[in-house]
């Protein structure tokens, strides 16, 4: 437009606006309702850092400090833009939005009624502002349990959005803007999941939000300040574009974006194992087959560490058991520790009661005194609710399905500790024979597998277990059985073969010269827990300690020694929980010495080592493949080959495919246009088809724009003498006297190809390759510029 | 018989070569000398509202000296009667006739300044003539000649004691415009030169009078598409549904639209009428023709406002017509 107002030239965008603003008051202001809307936006994509945050906390306390943190951030920088705040002055405010909510959000503990904080807050909001991003990556999930780490999100949060909705508020260089707010809030979302957890059951959410909000919003801020509707008067005006710089950011957010869709959708279509986390870098998971199995160390306590003190405990109740591991899986070797059933978790001091965990149990505190017990294996799990360790312990992790505890640092001679613990129920021999028959076992825990089968277990049971029909009975008669036909040895002076490997428990139960069952707690346990594992209940074997029940009044400090040492089994029933049963003989039912033992001449005096192969190392985990394993690698090599190409294949098409796409449709308009309807109006396709570039390149041409008006805007892409020409020829024939020949219709067509010729020669690259698969074109033709064929209707009708 | 292209490049020529004369008078105001010419040679009158000593007279005379024809000044008041401006029959005792004595109307530019301050009744005869573009006294027609037009300027300022043009006599005007303060270059050269304050004087007649009819003649066979005309048809309903107007466009004024277009196209050299047209002549020859609804006014909005909303709003027309 012309610097002075020349009569009768209306712009239309100011026609419109000014009348309504004086009509509706604030709301209608445009600078009002465009700071609304780009905040709305830029809560909308902030959202996604939120969700993002949330499920690595588990609970409400992550999406709480996430979305406090963003609404703090909002606020501060709306706040902070209204008053004209600097930049010092708003990160001052920042940090005292930071110390004053923190502390409520991240450490409620530390605060005074769980809102004011206090000098502890303070101190440890200061040293959280860079150490909780160390803390959420190492802390066992949910790290909602442990007080500090959400500080991160909190701080993230905070953060992000005052630059976000600062960059939206106060920024005034246009192309700046979206680069501004959106790199503060991809980068909240993408810490959100890198610092997250595997599981992000909103990731698809998320990604889909974010890209969309950001696609919605930068193509609505780039819809600012494009050309008004331009109205010509008597050919004197002129047009302007907008900014250089705006189209450049423009650019730039729209390649922003398109890696961010990219990344979206890869994270879409990613499976979930694949979910790359920072977690996984810092902390190696917990690998609990790395520790042999505490059963393999049952018969150096109970024979070599016989009468001594393992260590002492204070505050155990009469009848019950030191629980030291449950072992649930079983592979001919080893029964083992597995995290079949829930996973092992690092544990701080205070543990909270998991699915597993008795609701209202009654908790004891027990104290131990380590002496000549060493081990990773913790004396005292069960269903632990607290650990105090005055030693260090190095790392301790607990698996709350099994009530194992492990600590990596070992214990050793002097070792201090106490816990606190829900016992297991223990059930006198009157208690258990009350127990009903009829209950039902409870076949939803889950039970590691049993990889190796022992004939004998499947052989004896019909023998032991009689006629009893009921579970309940089978595990009772299956106890009798053991108890009363076994002997119990445990190689001193007793001669008895340490282990629990497959074929120990053939020789226990079904021994090759008739001999009869000797053995210890460690074998009768395994054969017993086989037996139940063969009737399909879940079934368990555990290791613990229980004193002597005549030593047991000693006082309030029991020294346990390696004779009391024991393993039994445990199975778990609806309604009861784990029922144990102790299916070894007591210890005084010693094998007849008088009766020959074939072992005992076969077999040396000495202490023979366990009963393993030779190939395998007793303390090492079992293997993880069976052949049938490698069998399907090698076969699966071709597999993984045709897979990989698929998706190589895959890729290519959906990568290139949307292009070729874009490009055939394009070709197939341009031939209907030029081929297509009456010569004037094949004559003005050869105009729409320059609209179409213009509008690929980025130049919108409003639909009121007459041809010459086009022609106008078009003036910075293509040089004016090109195209104010070609608007001319082809308004000379739409719209003389004469029907144009088809000699015209070539003419102007030439000349169309002459521009795009001219247009690719000066254009960037960048406009050329928008020219050639924006869809812009496509998606946006409007009617007016009819389709391909042109369809003979007249001219104006909308 | 339609107009030729060898016709629309004459018509261009000479309407540039009026154009550049009166440029000369009135320095840098090209855009409403344009649409005085458009006028004149569309058959149509013009209504000028501006402030005093913006060049409203100067134009009248300067179009008048250009096209060699004669140019009167009617100053309205609120005593001016209707005689006053067709003139009288008198008495002559030398020869005992009743003679016609021709009123200030009779002449080929005539410039009446502040219409608005003559009584309804006195506005309503030189409006008559101004659609008949004849005077009839007494029972006998006088013919005002041709080229005729009128150019009738308003002050927007001083409302006291005017009476305001009603509707239905704006309709008759084809154009409404207004001259404006030169931009400052212009200013200068019009400082510089302001011991001579009357450039017209020094003009010339560049065309015949002969020749501005038969540009008129000609004009009217400028080629019209369907198209355009539906966009014409188009735009004159958006007038009647806006919102914002409670009288939209009439036909007559819709006729305007089209013969001014087609001026517009053959001043460019074009033997046929492009949608710019239209456009760049749809405010200037509509935005007087409007009424707003009372709330449209209260809120502030004028018609030229409607009309660029309106203009925007209906897309321009691609493709030929199917006649």
């Amino acid at each position: 437009m012309t610097a002075t107002p020349v009569p009768g030239v209306a712009r239309a965008k100011a026609a419109t606006s000014g009348s309504t603003t004086r009509r509706a008051g604030l709301w209608q202001s445009p600078a009002v309702r465009r700071g609304a809307v780009d905040l709305a936006a830029v809560s909308v994509l902030l959202s996604t850092g939120v969700l993002a945050f949330g499920p690595v906390f588990g609970g409400a306390v992550g999406y709480t400090a996430a979305a406090a943190g963003a609404l703090l951030g909002l606020s501060l920088a709306v706040v902070s833009s209204w008053r004209g705040w600097t930049k010092l002055g708003t990160l001052l405010a920042a940090i005292v939005v930071y110390l004053a909510f923190g502390g409520p959000l991240a450490l409620p503990d530390t605060t005074v009624g769980g809102l004011a904080p206090t000098l502890e807050t303070i101190e440890r909001l200061t040293l959280l502002s860079w150490q909780s991003w160390r803390d959420v990556l190492t802390v066992p999930l949910p790290a909602g349990d442990f007080d500090g780490p959400a500080v991160l999100p909190f701080l993230v949060a905070l953060v992000s959005s005052t630059l976000a909705a600062g960059g939206v508020l106060r920024v005034r260089r246009r192309g700046w803007v979206v680069a501004l707010t959106l790199l503060p809030a991809a980068t909240f979302l993408v810490a959100g999941i890198l610092w997250g957890s595997h599981e992000a059951p909103s990731a698809a959410l998320q990604g889909a939000l974010f890209v969309l909000a950001a696609l919605g919003w930068t193509s609505w801020r780039s819809q600012l300040g494009s050309v008004d509707t331009h109205v010509v008067f008597l050919r004197s005006a002129t047009t302007r574009r907008g900014p250089r710089a705006r189209q450049t950011a423009t650019a730039g957010v729209s390649l922003l974006l398109a890696a961010g869709l990219g990344v979206g959708g890869w994270l879409l279509l990613a499976p979930e194992p694949d979910r790359h986390v920072l977690r996984d870098q810092i902390d190696p998971p917990f690998d609990p087959d790395a520790y042999p199995s505490p059963l393999t160390k049952f018969r150096y306590l109970e024979s070599d560490l016989e009468d001594e003190v393992l260590f002492t405990v204070s505050g155990l109740p009469d009848g019950a058991r030191i629980r030291l591991a449950a072992m649930d899986v079983y592979d001919g070797d080893v029964y083992n520790v597995t995290e079949t059933s829930a996973e092992f978790a690092r544990v701080g001091s205070s543990v909270e009661p998991s699915e597993y965990s008795e609701p209202d149990a009654a908790l004891t505190d027990l104290s131990f005194h380590i002496e000549a017990y060493d081990g990773v294996w913790l004396p005292g799990g069960g269903d632990l609710r607290r650990l105090d360790a005055t030693d260090n312990l190095g790392d301790v992790y607990y698996n709350a399905a099994t009530g194992t505890a492990l600590a990596t640092g070992g214990l050793g001679e002097g070792t201090d500790y106490s816990v606190q613990v829900a016992l297991a129920p223990s059930y006198s021999t009157e208690q258990k024979a009350d127990l009903p028959s009829d209950a039902q076992p409870d076949q939803s825990f889950p039970i590691g597998p049993n990889s190796a089968t022992v004939d004998a277990v499947g052989a004896m049971l019909p023998d032991l277990q009689g006629d009893a029909a009921t579970p309940m009975d089978q595990l009772r008669a299956i106890e009798t059985a053991l108890r009363t036909d076994g002997f119990y040895a445990d190689g001193d002076p007793d001669p008895s073969l340490p282990g629990h490997t497959s074929r120990r428990i053939e020789r226990l139960l079904a021994d090759e010269n008739g001999g009869p069952m000797v053995g210890d707690d460690e074998q009768y346990a395994v054969a017993a827990a086989l037996m139940a594992r063969d009737l399909g209940l879940p079934a368990r074997v555990v290791m613990g300690f229980y004193p002597d029940p005549e030593a047991a009044a000693t006082g309030d400090e029991i020294a346990i020694t390696g004779d009391d040492a024991h393993v039994w089994i445990e199975v778990k029933f609806e309604d009861l929980g784990w029922v144990p049963f102790d299916p070894t003989p007591e210890d005084d039912q010693r094998p007849d010495q008088q009766q020959p033992e074939p072992e005992k001449r076969r077999d040396p005096q000495v202490l023979p080592p366990p009963d393993i192969p030779e190939d395998r190392d007793p303390q090492a985990p079992p293997p993880a493949d069976s052949d049938v394993d490698k069998d399907e690698e090698t076969g699966g090599g071709i597999w993984r080959l045709v897979k990989i190409a698929a998706i190589a294949v895959g890729a290519a098409t959906v990568l290139v495919g949307p292009f070729a796409l874009i490009a055939a449709r394009k070709a197939r308009r341009r031939r209907r246009r030029r081929t297509t309807g009456r010569p004037s109006d094949r004559i003005s396709g050869g105009w729409a088809e320059i609209v179409d570039l213009a509008t690929d390149v980025g130049v919108r041409v409003p639909p009121p724009a007459t041809r010459f008006e086009s022609a106008v805007l078009l003036q910075e892409l293509v040089p004016p003498t090109t195209s104010i020409p070609i608007a001319h020829r082809v308004d000379a024939h739409v719209f003389g006297a004469a029907e144009p020949t088809d000699v015209d219709v070539e003419t102007v067509w030439t000349a169309v190809d002459a521009l795009r010729t001219e247009f690719r020669k000066t254009a960037s690259v960048r406009d050329r390759i928008r020219q050639r698969f924006s869809v812009r074109s496509l998606l946006r033709r409007p009617r007016w510029l009819g389709r391909g064929g042109l369809s003979a209707t007249s001219g104006g009708s909308r | 018989m339609s107009m030729t292209p060898e016709n629309a490049t004459w018509f261009a020529q000479t309407f540039t070569k009026l154009t550049d004369n009166i440029g000369q008078a009135l320095l840098g105001k090209t855009d409403v000398i344009r649409l005085a010419l458009v006028c004149m040679l569309a058959e149509g009158h013009l209504l000028l509202e501006d402030a005093p000593g913006t060049g409203k007279t100067a134009l009248a005379r300067a179009m008048a000296a250009t096209v060699d024809g004669t140019h009167s000044r009617i100053q309205f008041t609120p005593d001016l009667l209707p005689s006053d401006i067709t003139g009288i029959t008198m008495y002559d005792q030398r020869t005992s006739t009743w003679d016609f004595h021709k009123g200030p109307v009779f002449a080929s530019i005539v410039l009446a300044d502040e219409i608005n301050r003559a009584s309804p009744k006195t506005q309503s005869a030189l409006l008559e003539v101004m659609e008949e573009s004849r005077v009839t006294v007494d029972g006998v027609r006088h013919d005002v000649g041709r080229p005729f037009m009128v150019i009738a300027t308003q002050n927007p300022v001083e409302q006291a004691g005017t009476y305001k043009l009603p509707e239905a006599q704006l309709d008759r005007f084809l154009i409404k415009a207004s001259v404006g303060y030169p931009d400052r270059a212009a200013a200068r050269l019009i400082l510089a030169g302001s011991a001579n304050p009357d450039r017209t004087q020094q003009l010339r007649a560049v065309v015949a009078s002969a020749a501005v009819a038969q540009m008129i003649d000609l004009v009217k066979e400028n080629h019209v598409d369907d198209a355009v005309l539906e966009y014409v048809q188009q735009l004159t309903e958006a007038t009647r549904d806006d919102a914002e107007t409670s009288l939209g466009v009439s036909t007559r004024g819709s006729i305007a639209l089209v013969r001014a277009a087609r001026v517009l196209a053959a001043a460019q050299g074009r033997n046929y009428v492009t949608p710019d047209d239209v456009k760049a002549l749809a405010t200037p020859v509509w935005a007087h023709r409007l009424v707003l609804s009372p709330e449209a006014e209260f809120a502030g909005s004028t018609p030229t406002q409607v009309m660029g909303r309106v203009v925007s709003s209906i897309p321009a027309p691609q493709l030929r017509g199917v006649s």
